[in-house]
């Protein structure tokens, strides 16, 4: 468990971030990519199977820094896009914890939700900080409740449409909105258990339902498995300025490229043949 | 890739000086070379071209050329692994084995490759496949020491040019490159006078002069070897020990 003086300091921290990051207090949603090219990650989106249940995700990111010799380091986050949009939004403010915590150059998350890891108890508060501000979250419970931040006597319904704004809007996952509204005091232990207990995934349940009709398009998308590969075009545009500059031969770009299923043809920069000569004794020993 | 014909390779004149020294080489000399990856329209050498004209008047010219075990275990084409091997067994190809050293000089071996390493994808602790055979030969090389490797890898080339090398254990080795090599068989006339010769400068070209911007920036084969004269041919006039030609080889 967190003690109230580690809370303090994660949202002191989540709101030092958002200032200097010019973020203001509002819902950050995919404008979270952004951040993370602002802060020069590299993020690399990797489908990573899982087999076994949710809960026993295999990896969820990982966090890996590597110090070059004259003190430039080059930071990497490895996202598993199997997992839901929401969740991946999640896992990359959660690894952004340990870009700006850890002194550990690696830090590999397995699945977030069921960690008791005090590190990694830290990482997913701050996430949560990050996506939704403590005051923000309590501002959005107050404009619904005539100024009270207690939601005692709502009924699940009118509960889970609330959530389902917030999820809309701040793209935080719907355990993660249930557990920071028991954190401000606007529900009870009790009420917290019970929500959990919805499946918030399941098309056909209540939840996903309500979810559906306030933003069919962004609710939809929160609850897909992206199952993306590869890594971001601006990453990958570093790859390219390197070869540009002359620090890499253009079949090491081909071979760098291929790793993220990309080819030279994908950026026009495959060279043509010019066959002006002829170079056919090389090649018909081939039917000798 | 571009060739230099400005400035002399102290490492082929070295060579020159005496082509019985030990001539370590990289994976990419027994592969065909395959430029499909990069240039649309090409494609792979076939094997009995590449060994006509490439890998049979290597083999010809120098006595002790050398490669490393993992790079022999990480030739993947069956045809350049046999290749490999079936010189290996007539005693043409010396195998560089990290056994050879007793614990002293392992000890020396062990931190030029982790020291060489660190220049590359290869992490010793791990072994993993990226990088390991560059590594292992130019730590075996660092440890004898040779003067050369032979590479067409543009890292390790890289390596062998950047004044990182100094630090690593890699500053007395030269980097010999296959259009030096492609001179020099044909100076020393190396191969069959009419197709074999013909063969080096269709590797040149393959190699060094097939895109618009190749040409651009480096010199067909005439003029090529041309300016390689300029700088070398003293150096072979005043070099006594000199392979036998090919022409010899049908004469005798």
């Amino acid at each position: 468990m967190l003690t109230k003086e580690d809370l303090y300091t994660i949202e002191e921290l989540a709101k030092e971030k958002r200032r200097v990051l010019e973020l203001g207090m509002g819902p950050l949603g995919d404008n979270l990519f952004k951040v993370i090219r602002t802060l020069g990650i590299q993020l690399i989106q990797i489908p990573f199977l899982n087999e076994g249940e949710e809960s026993d995700n295999p990896l969820a990111a990982l966090y890996l820094s590597s110090k070059e010799e004259d003190g430039y380091s080059i930071c990497y986050i490895g996202l598993n896009t199997t997992d839901y949009w929401d969740k991946q939004i999640f896992a990359l403010a959660h690894e952004l914890y340990h870009h700006f915590e850890s002194s550990d150059p690696f830090v590999l998350c397995r699945g977030l939700d069921h960690s008791s890891d005090i590190r990694e108890l830290k990482a997913n508060r701050f996430a949560a900080e990050f996506l939704l501000p403590t005051e923000k979250l309590v501002h959005e419970v107050k404009e619904k409740n005539k100024g009270n931040q207690d939601l005692k006597g709502w009924p699940t319904n009118a509960l889970l449409r609330l959530i389902a704004e917030i999820h809309c809007d701040y793209r935080l996952p719907f355990k993660a909105i249930v557990r920071r509204l028991q954190e401000v005091g606007a529900i009870s232990k009790t009420v917290l258990e019970n929500l959990l207990k919805i499946d918030a995934r399941d098309h056909e349940g209540i939840y996903y339902t309500l979810g559906s009709n306030i933003n069919l398009k962004a609710f939809q998308q929160l609850n897909t498995r992206t199952n993306l590969f590869g890594a971001e075009g601006e990453n990958l545009g570093k790859l390219i300025e390197n070869y540009e500059e002359g620090k890499v031969s253009l079949s090491e770009l081909s071979d760098d490229l291929n790793l993220f299923g990309k080819s030279l043809d994908d950026y026009k920069l495959m060279e043509e043949a010019d066959f002006d000569d002829d170079l056919a004794l090389l090649f018909k020993e081939e039917e000798d | 890739m571009r060739v230099n014909v400005i400035d002399q390779n102290p490492a082929l004149v070295s060579l020159i000086n005496d082509y019985t020294q030990q001539i370590p080489l990289d994976a990419n000399f027994f592969i065909s070379f395959d430029r499909s990856n990069t240039v649309k329209g090409s494609f792979a050498i076939p094997f009995k071209s590449f060994q006509k004209f490439w890998l049979d008047p290597l083999f010809l010219t120098f006595p002790y050329l050398s490669i490393h075990r993992v790079v022999i275990n990480e030739l993947v084409s069956s045809d350049s692994r046999n290749y490999a091997q079936s010189r290996i067994d007539q005693g043409h190809l010396i195998v560089m084995e990290d056994s050879e050293f007793d614990s002293d000089t392992e000890i020396y071996r062990q931190s030029f490759e982790k020291a060489i390493a660190a220049h590359t994808a290869y992490e010793p602790e791990l072994d993993n496949a990226d990088d390991r055979g560059e590594v292992k030969s130019l730590a075996y090389i660092a440890t004898k020491p040779l003067n050369f490797f032979a590479s067409h890898d543009s890292r390790a080339l890289r390596l062998l040019e950047s004044p990182t090398k100094e630090t690593i254990g890699l500053s007395n080795v030269g980097a010999i490159e296959i259009y030096e090599l492609l001179y020099y068989l044909r100076r020393m006339e190396m191969v069959q006078p009419e197709d074999g010769v013909n063969g080096l400068k269709m590797i040149y070209k393959y190699l060094y002069y097939l895109t618009k911007k190749e040409k651009l920036e480096n010199p067909n084969w005439g003029e090529f070897y041309q300016l390689m004269d300029g700088l070398y041919a003293s150096e072979i006039q005043k070099s006594t020990g000199n392979p036998t030609p090919y022409r010899s080889f049908i004469d005798g």
